[in-house]
């Protein structure tokens, strides 16, 4: 039997990891915006927007709204420039024309157009379509939608679920493509009303919103020039009708809802329909109106002056203090910086077993602590974006996770310097910013939700989440590591080396204890916080199971080990098995009762956690195998 | 004798054991986990915990498993017997006996929550009060005899006396001040009400059943009354079903009796009065951020007011009150809401803090101890290897 | 003697788990004083009232405004409600609230204005649904409107997204009333969500119309 060196074990780690990576190592970030001016992009990225249920960045939401249609960050132009989210915001809204033939709608299959009568043998099954080529079968788009959408989202085939999704981005591409229709637009002023007007015929909407109630006065007196009054006052309604793509206008004080923003549509009707609208909220529409009518240097100049407006409207229930920093925070990107690290440092572990030497080793230690340090910055700032503990979504278990896994790998390999635990600490780094990156782009949609009622409670998220996520953290450290004992077993790394084993032995051994004190706090913790929420300490919830499960396999493990039942060897099968476990709690249950068939997210997640279960299988399989070789050997 | 004694007790308290039960409790989380893709979380939970034994159908392939109650019965004695009698005591296994002792109190607390515990729904409007709950699954059929005022003397026949007769058979009841008899049969844990002609039907209806809801909380019953009034050949027959618009009406010897099939009700020993609903949405969306219940809750003639939301409920007289839901579904501003809250009677209900305060100190201690040797042994090889 | 004794007591919980509920015997235990209800069942239901009656939730609601206009009319304004001036061939238009996406109007068409399933398919037609034949109109929900059972139609144009997400695509709700010599229409339209939540409102509107002067 040929028995590979750590050498080619080396190269092969790194062929991999580089294989695996490739496609997010193209450089398709920050991609220089050709024509805007900076001050432009600078101030129209920092504008306030209300998104589902958060007061965001413009930047924020034009990343993922095009992140959703295009899955990317940026996109391509026809003339082959790339250009950020922003400046393609503005590009779609001072240039709508242009971006009605941006190719950026992704169709992940053809069948879907095929649907709407518009498939085309000559493209690819996967392909980006224009608004443009789109827009024919609206209607039938629509139609079909409509239909689709009354089925329960998972009983929906593929195609009709791609077709829900292409009918929402058309309808925001094209709501967004004529936000500002009517800052273009003049209306036309009757005779009879022009002395209200300096005594100009056409007049901008925002003029016109201005002298709503005066108008509103007029058209409910019989006199001469009601009738006038009413139609300007429909006219400036039906030309905003269609500025509702984004809620950039601050709540009115008076609102009903005093937190909801209002789309420059919204703020049109309360107007013409008697609400009391301040000045600072036509403010913001007369300054929209202004970065239209903007040519060139000016421009800048403009929208810094549309972000002062937005930040001056009437009112103490405007909270955007946070924005500046959300925006600078995306313009850091950590996790995506930390990722190049963590490969880096990795390559240099590599390095440093086809020729060891201390200084690479060194360089591997200091470009760990540097991507951590970075992870740890995105995941802190992201804290105090949200006022909440690091954990209160499935994506952002991924990132404590990560952080979690290399911070005690690190700890691992200051105790026992074996430069296993330093080798896999930019492994699981760059592993899970990889995973954190692919659900970002699957999930296409704004990483920072807003919580549903019953997570509302920081003293919960802070507790049990965090504990629940830690011992994860910890399971899937102890598979790694188990990983390491079978796998180097069983392709003959540092055969007669026993003291390296009984090292990795001990890591697996201490990870699994310490997952469980975690595990058990922090099931027992869920156990707790539902008998508050609902009144039953255990409902069987499928996520409350799965880490039931963990902890069970972990209570096994270490019952099997005092009682005999299970050595070293048989500790680290039993670990990769508990990674297995842990995938399944935390990726796996979110799978129960959707069909095996969809695209996008639950798609992404249901391949990822078949590659990973065949490959665990396949390590098992191999390292029982050997196992029993190794027995029969030692026997006869 | 003795001998024997030991024995037994070194088997329920071993190790192997111990796996197997794990090794049982993990399959069982599974099966749970994995059955609520296909039926109701009460029917996963009767099948689990119903019996001794159950047989799971796996694809087809039928796999005999025990049931939840029994393996937690047997892994509490073989805590008990292996992981506290049994254990050598001393400062290394100190750890483990403090945490074997925080599992078999969380042990302990599920056992008395399933035995003794009471739980179910209460709804209030805006302005209304209430001193009784209702219970989620269980009936119970109510003959009250009305008197001029309106006013009524009930007399209830429990869940207990018409759960199992669904498969045909009858329960008879009867009370000394009730000029007739009950006898009970045909009780559909969920049904519709249908027209029926003839025979089939009793007054022009009849029953039929139907699935269980998804959520058993959903379920409606049904079942069938005759009353056997003495001297009458035949018996007045009537079906209740519980969304029935009124109960069922009738006179015997000048009195007037009315028979209704309602949620079985509890009552409190306090008057809840809700003054208040409250409900924040995430803006723009349909999302709700949090809701609230501003009550007043009076006993023995003393008010205290209280503030109910998700995750904080309210705590007296051994009931928990939670926020659980509100309504109408839709409301606009300005409607009158009602909200619908959790009532729960457990008297473990403060155990698993204590258990897992217990539980944690334990490991903690166990494993600390075990990091500290190790550190310390590291430490001394690593200077006898400078030396 | 020790061990047998703790064994006895660690098993009795599984000694417990044997013996079910004990069975109740023939005779009622529970007896109970009921005060008089607030309101009362009236005596006398036939099983027809019992299982038929069905459940009048959508009450009408307190209402601030009321009005009349040219076309006849009267109404009470649900709560929160705002008239709009008034517009060319609209007996009325509402919104919920000043900021609301929804708007309710009512317009009054000559003669039977193409009849009642024209109407109702030209509407579902609107927002991109298939059209219902005479028994599918049939088939629609009533409610009385002007002494009249009217057709009340609930149309959802919108749709939800994959996250669950209410697009602000339309909703509609309509009430096609024909009278002896004209047709009455009330109808709402917005988004979905929001007309979704305005219908007990809507309907509470529709019922409050009322004929001036016996025209």
């Amino acid at each position: 039997m040929i028995v590979p060196s750590a050498r080619i074990l080396g190269l092969l780690a790194l062929t991999l990891l580089v294989v695996a990576l490739a496609p997010t190592l193209r450089a398709e970030r920050e991609a220089a915006p050709a024509e805007w001016p900076d001050a432009a992009l600078d101030a129209v990225a920092r504008m306030p927007v209300q998104a589902e249920g958060r007061t965001k960045p413009l930047s924020t939401w034009a990343a993922y709204t095009l992140l959703r249609m295009n899955h990317r960050r940026t996109i391509e132009t026809p003339d082959g420039s790339r250009r950020s989210a922003t400046a393609w915001l503005l590009d779609a809204w001072l240039r709508p024309d242009a971006v009605r033939s941006y190719r950026m709608l992704l169709v992940a299959d053809g069948a879907v157009l095929d649907a709407v009568g518009l498939g085309d043998k000559r493209r690819k099954k996967r392909d980006r379509y224009t608004l443009a080529e789109l827009l024919p079968a609206r209607e039938r788009l629509q139609r079909l939608a409509h239909e689709y959408a009354a089925i329960d989202a998972k009983q929906r085939s593929p195609v009709q679920t791609g077709v829900v999704k292409l009918a929402h981005d058309v309808t925001q591409l094209e709501w967004l493509t004529s936000f500002l229709d009517f800052a273009r637009r003049q209306l036309e002023v009757p005779d009879a009303l022009r002395s209200r007007f300096d005594g100009q015929s056409r007049v901008p909407v925002s003029a016109v919103l201005r002298q709503a109630p005066d108008l509103l006065a007029l058209a409910g007196h019989g006199e001469e020039g009601a009738a006038a009054a009413r139609s300007l006052l429909q006219a400036a309604a039906a030309a905003t009708a269609s500025a509702r793509a984004l809620a950039i206008v601050p709540p009115l004080p008076d609102a009903t809802d005093a937190s909801r923003w209002l789309t420059p549509a919204v703020v049109a009707q309360a107007a013409t329909s008697g609400a009391r609208v301040p000045d600072g909220h036509l403010d913001v529409l007369a300054g929209l109106e202004a970065l239209v009518a903007a040519e060139g240097a000016s421009l800048g100049a403009r929208a810094a002056d549309l972000l002062q407006r937005t930040h001056d409207v009437e009112g103490d229930h405007v909270d955007i203090s946070k924005l500046d920093l959300e925006v600078s925070l995306a313009r850091l990107d950590p996790f995506f910086k930390s990722l190049w690290l963590f490969v880096l440092a990795f390559l240099l572990v590599a390095a440093s077993w086809l020729k060891p030497n201390r200084w690479l080793i060194r360089a591997v230690w200091s470009l760990a602590l540097a991507a951590l340090a970075l992870t740890v910055y995105g995941i802190v700032v992201r804290c105090v974006l949200r006022g909440r503990p690091p954990v209160s979504t499935l994506y952002e278990t991924v990132l404590f996770i990560t952080a979690f896994c290399v911070l005690a790998a690190l700890v691992v390999e200051r105790m026992n310097r074996q430069r296993i635990a330093l080798a896999l600490a930019p492994l699981l780094g760059a592993l899970g910013l990889f995973l954190a990156q692919r659900y970002e782009v699957l999930k296409g949609e704004d990483t920072m939700p807003q919580l549903v009622a019953v997570l509302d409670t920081n003293f919960w998220l802070a507790t049990h989440v965090t504990c629940i996520t830690i011992g994860y953290a910890t399971g899937l450290l102890a598979a790694a590591l188990g990983h390491v004992y079978v796998l180097g077993q069983v392709f003959g790394l540092r055969r007669n080396d026993a003291a390296f084993y009984r090292s990795i032995g001990r890591m697996v051994y201490g990870m699994v204890c310490f997952g469980l004190i975690f595990g058990v706090v922090g099931t027992i913790l869920g156990g707790i916080w539902a008998n508050e929420s609902w009144g039953r300490f255990w409902g069987w919830d499928p996520k409350e199971n799965g880490a039931l499960l963990i902890v069970l396999t972990e209570l096994m493990i270490l019952h099997a080990r005092m009682g005999g039942y299970l050595k070293a060897y048989g500790i680290a099968m039993a670990s990769i098995f508990l990674g297995g476990v842990v995938a399944f709690s935390w990726w796996g249950v979110n799978l129960l009762g959707i069909g095996l068939h969809s695209y996008g997210f639950t798609d992404g997640v249901m391949d990822g956690l078949r590659v990973f279960y065949a490959f665990e299988l396949a390590v098992l399989m191999t390292g029982a195998a050997w196992w029993f070789q190794a027995r029969r050997v030692a026997t006869s | 004798m003795r001998f024997g004694v030991d024995r037994g007790l070194r088997i329920l308290g071993s190790f192997g054991l111990a796996l197997v039960l794990l090794g049982l409790l993990w399959i069982l989380t599974l099966v749970g986990t994995f059955e609520q893709a296909r039926m109701s979380l009460y029917a996963v939970q009767e099948q689990i915990f119903g019996s001794a034994f159950f047989v799971y159908d796996l694809g087809g392939v039928p796999i005999p498993l025990p049931g939840a109650y029994l393996v937690l019965a047997l892994l509490f004695v073989n805590l008990l017997v292996g992981g506290m009698l049994r254990l050598r005591k001393g400062s290394s296994t100190w750890g483990i006996l403090v945490t074997h002792v925080g599992i078999a109190m969380l042990l302990v607390g599920g056992f008395v929550e399933e035995r003794w515990s009471t739980k179910g729904r209460l709804t209030l409007h805006e302005g209304d009060s209430a001193a009784q709950f209702v219970s989620f699954y269980e009936w119970e059929v109510v003959v009250a005899e009305l008197r001029d005022d309106d006013s009524a003397r009930e007399y209830v026949v429990p869940h207990s006396a018409f759960a199992d007769l669904g498969d045909g058979g009858t329960h008879r009841a009867r009370h000394a001040e009730l000029p007739f008899e009950l006898v009970l049969s045909g009780y559909h844990r969920n049904c519709d009400i249908r027209r029926a002609s003839g025979e089939d039907g009793i007054d022009g209806y009849t029953l039929t059943p139907r699935a269980p809801e998804a959520k058993a909380e959903m379920d409606i019953a049904g079942l069938r009354v005759d009353l056997e009034v003495a001297g009458e050949a035949a018996p007045r027959r009537a079906l209740l079903w519980a969304l029935q618009g009124g109960p069922y009406q009738t006179v015997v010897e000048g009195r007037r009796f009315e028979v209704d099939l309602r949620r079985r009700s509890y009552e409190l020993p306090f008057r809840v009065h809700l003054r208040r609903f409250e409900r924040a949405m995430h803006p723009g969306t349909g999302m709700a951020s949090r809701f609230s219940s501003y009550v007043s809750r009076v006993q023995d003639g003393v008010l205290v007011d209280a503030h109910i939301t998700m995750n904080e409920p309210m705590r007296h007289a051994g009931f928990t009150i939670y926020q659980t839901g509100w309504g109408p579904e839709g409301a606009g501003p300005g409607e009158r809401l009602f909200s619908t809250f959790s009532v729960v009677e457990n008297p473990s209900d403060r155990l698993p803090i204590v258990a897992c305060v217990v539980i944690a100190v334990g490991l903690l201690w166990h494993f600390g101890r075990r990091l500290r040797l190790h550190l310390g042994a590291q430490a001394r090889r690593a200077s006898g290897a400078a030396a | 003697m020790r061990p047998g004794g703790l064994l006895f007591i660690v098993l009795l919980p599984l000694t417990a788990i044997g013996c079910g509920r004990s069975g109740v015997g023939p005779t009622i235990g529970d007896v109970r004083e009921r005060p008089a209800l607030e309101d009362p069942v009236p005596w006398g239901l036939t099983s027809r009232q019992r299982f038929e009656g069905g459940h009048h939730g959508a009450v009408a609601h307190g209402s601030t405004g009321s009005a009349e206009n040219s076309a006849g009319l009267s109404w009470t304004l649900p709560k929160g409600w705002v008239a709009l001036p008034s517009q060319e061939m609209r007996v009325v238009s509402i919104r919920p609230d000043p900021t609301s996406e929804a708007e309710c109007y009512v317009t009054v068409l000559r003669g039977a204005a193409g009849g009642i399933t024209a109407n109702v398919n030209r509407w579902r037609e609107q927002m991109g649904l298939e059209a219902l034949d005479e028994e599918g109109v049939k088939a629609l929900p009533t409610i009385p409107v002007l002494g009249r059972d009217c057709v009340l139609v609930e149309l959802a144009g919108s749709f939800t997204d994959m996250d669950g997400q209410t697009e602000a695509g339309a909703g509609m709700l309509g009430v096609v009333c024909p009278r002896t010599s004209d047709t009455l229409f009330v109808k709402m339209t917005g988004p979905a969500a929001v007309v979704r939540a305005e219908r007990a409102r809507f309907e509470a509107f529709c019922r409050s119309l009322e004929e001036q002067g016996g025209r």
